[in-house]
């Protein structure tokens, strides 16, 4: 069941510790592209959209050449596949240098167990603006919840 | 899909003694919780999930005693941060998520003959020199870029390795938890990408609450433990606290994954996945420990580079190498370790699982340095960075109650974000320099993240390890000058 309607969207949630964001999207893949939006603004201060389409302000990242690069992952579910996701995300923003701003999926399992292989649009990331090294997304209380329109939510922890 | 357990009620606490709470075993717990907490801290507790864990970690095959939680415990994921299991070599198991990400993250304590007076005018210009001295920061890399080979050896022998390669002296390895090497490391254990991530960072303070601290002793509690200890009131101190940075985060990372296989595979009920644990004996907790191993190493060394780099400007800023920069204590707050404790009268082999946790071993243990076996092991506990942090020592009783450990640290009690909210529109760093407290950081936002208040007030966490009797208060550090990741 897809929820056509629903936008995807996500909120930072309070928590003590370390850093957690609640997650909605119409399908799974949405549900991960959001999930890497919501990465890519803890890590650079910047929202979702400016990160997409940036502003003039950004001129920095106009600057930059968005370029692909792909990559597999191989999963036991939904939730197994958002954190290994949002972990790739982490990872090559902080050691690679390069922030996801765009992915496509491809799933031989809907169930989300199998292999995930995503084509990942990347900018690269200008001195300065990697505002936090995070450490990685955790498995503490996560499930994915189908809504009865269809939206899948998560709530996610990211240890920073 | 995956399901974890919610916990919808209140735990019953029964008071124990002073200080000490026991949630009684229900549903799958297979031992209760014991919970060490003032009842201020208790209420604030009852407020967020941190119970829950506590709960969680009792339910897990194996565990011996108690799932026991310290008066620093907060809201984390999976094990509570202030969490302590341990596990039986047959029964239980081993747990990435109760080690945590950020493996052997712990603190270490260098004093000095420097007095006071002597840095007190050279704070702003001491801080800066620290602060170039110490890589820090989001991304930092060190100053020395390893060779694959080189980083093998540290794998395996840690400090020991620093120490041979012109990092500090043979002296240091005496006052470091298992003497800066940690056995059972295999290189091979550890992936590929987890030595990519690692192989630049070595010697390099990280980010978030990572610190190096310059302070000052202002006050003594405990003479004797504290003549031991080499403290003396007015004299200059410091303190790093980091860990295994990108290493120890992929390794955790990876070994959750195989672990929530394992779970699976050895039909581990898991209430968090998090929690995820595979059986001590079995080859998928083999290879953690080999590689969580290598991670431990690692960190030593890293705090090992740390200490030179701190010694060497020091040394530099004041024109002379007699500074008397000596180790007083190396100490790990996320491990887990293989240990001889005595359970219901009897002596037993444990893997005891710290997590945000100090191991405090009381006087006579022969783990303890030769020259603290009447003293009891030195406990280091960090507060924040606009008050004042604490040297403890390991008793008896903590032998006796929580498998020899003790608090970590002050514990969070913002949010970041609540934090960043309550900094804005104050300038953090003047008001500190107005208290003699000079902060050096390359990001405002990190200092906001860590103002004091954010914190809870350290004093109130050690006084209740001290009136429980888990270790007992030695002596108070003061900031000075602190450089922030």
């Amino acid at each position: 069941m897809t929820a056509r309607h629903a936008q995807p969207g996500h909120r930072q949630l309070d928590h003590t510790g370390d850093v957690a964001f609640e997650l909605w999207a119409p399908s799974g893949e949405e549900l991960l592209r959001e999930g890497a939006r919501a990465a890519a603004e803890l890590l650079t201060g910047r929202d979702g959209a400016a990160i997409r389409e940036p502003p003039a302000e950004h001129r920095a990242l106009r600057r930059t050449t968005l370029r692909l690069t792909t990559l597999q992952l191989t999963t036991i579910d939904w939730e197994d596949r958002l954190v290994q996701w949002l972990n790739e995300v982490i990872y090559l923003a902080v050691y690679e240098g390069l922030l996801v701003v765009d992915a496509d999926f491809d799933s031989d399992d809907t169930s989300g167990r199998g292999t995930l292989s995503a084509r990942v649009r990347v900018a690269s990331l200008e001195p300065g603006e990697l505002l936090t090294e995070l450490k990685s997304a955790t498995y503490h209380d996560l499930r994915i919840r189908r809504d009865d329109d269809g939206t899948w939510r998560a709530r996610i922890v990211i240890d920073v | 899909m995956y399901e974890p357990k919610q916990h919808l009620m209140s735990y019953r606490l029964d008071h124990r003694a002073p200080y000490q709470y026991v949630i009684p075993r229900s549903g799958a717990m297979r031992v209760p919780g014991l919970v060490f907490a003032s009842p201020a801290m208790l209420s604030e507790l009852r407020a967020d999930k941190s119970l829950d864990q506590v709960v969680n970690v009792a339910t897990l095959p194996g565990i011996v005693s108690h799932s026991i939680a310290m008066p620093d415990i907060h809201w984390g994921y999976g094990f509570p941060i202030g969490g302590v299991a341990a596990f039986d070599p047959d029964e239980g198991v081993l747990s990435p998520g109760g080690v945590g990400y950020d493996i052997n993250c712990g603190v270490r304590l260098l004093r000095s003959s420097l007095h006071r007076e002597e840095v007190e005018g050279v704070i702003a210009d001491l801080s800066l020199k620290l602060h170039q001295a110490i890589p820090s920061g989001v991304g930092s890399r060190s100053h020395r870029k390893l060779t694959a080979k080189e980083l093998d050896h540290v794998l395996v022998r840690g400090a020991e390795w620093a120490v041979e390669s012109g990092y500090g002296s043979r002296e240091d390895l005496e006052v470091i938890e298992e003497g800066g090497r940690m056995e059972g490391a295999d290189p091979d254990a550890v992936s590929a990408r987890a030595k990519e991530r690692g192989r630049p960072q070595l010697g390099s303070l990280g980010s978030g609450n990572h610190f190096c601290e310059l302070g000052v002793v202002s006050e003594i509690y405990d003479d004797e433990a504290a003549a031991a200890f080499g403290l003396r009131r007015d004299r200059v101190t410091l303190l790093i606290h980091s860990g295994s940075r990108g290493l120890g985060y992929q390794i955790c990372d990876e070994s959750l994954r195989a672990m929530i296989r394992a779970s699976e595979r050895y039909g581990i009920d898991l209430p968090d996945r998090q929690l995820c644990a595979a059986p001590l004996r079995s080859p998928e907790a083999r290879a953690y420990f080999a590689a969580m191993a290598g991670a431990i190493n690692f960190a030593f060394a890293n705090r090992q580079m740390m200490t030179h780099f701190a010694r060497e400007a020091l040394s530099r800023f004041f024109g002379r190498r007699d500074l008397g920069l000596e180790l007083v204590y190396d100490v790990c707050h996320n491990i887990a370790k293989w240990e001889t404790h005595v359970v219901e009268g009897e002596s037993r082999r444990v893997c005891v699982h710290r997590k945000g946790a100090t191991r405090a071993f009381g006087p006579g243990h022969p783990d303890v340095p030769a020259r603290y076996q009447a003293a009891g092991q030195p406990v280091l506990v960090p507060g924040d960075m606009g008050r004042y942090s604490y040297v403890l020592a390991g008793t008896e009783r903590a032998m006796e109650l929580t498998f020899g450990s003790s608090c970590h640290g002050a514990g969070r009690m913002m949010s970041r974000g609540q934090a960043r909210r309550a900094a804005r529109g104050r300038s953090i760093l003047e008001d500190l320099r107005r208290r003699g407290i000079y902060v050096r950081s390359d990001s405002q936002r990190t200092v906001a993240e860590e103002i004091s208040e954010a914190y809870k007030d350290v004093a109130d966490v050690v006084e209740v390890i001290h009136a429980a009797g888990i270790a007992r208060k030695v002596a108070r550090l003061s900031p000075l000058a602190v450089v922030k990741g």
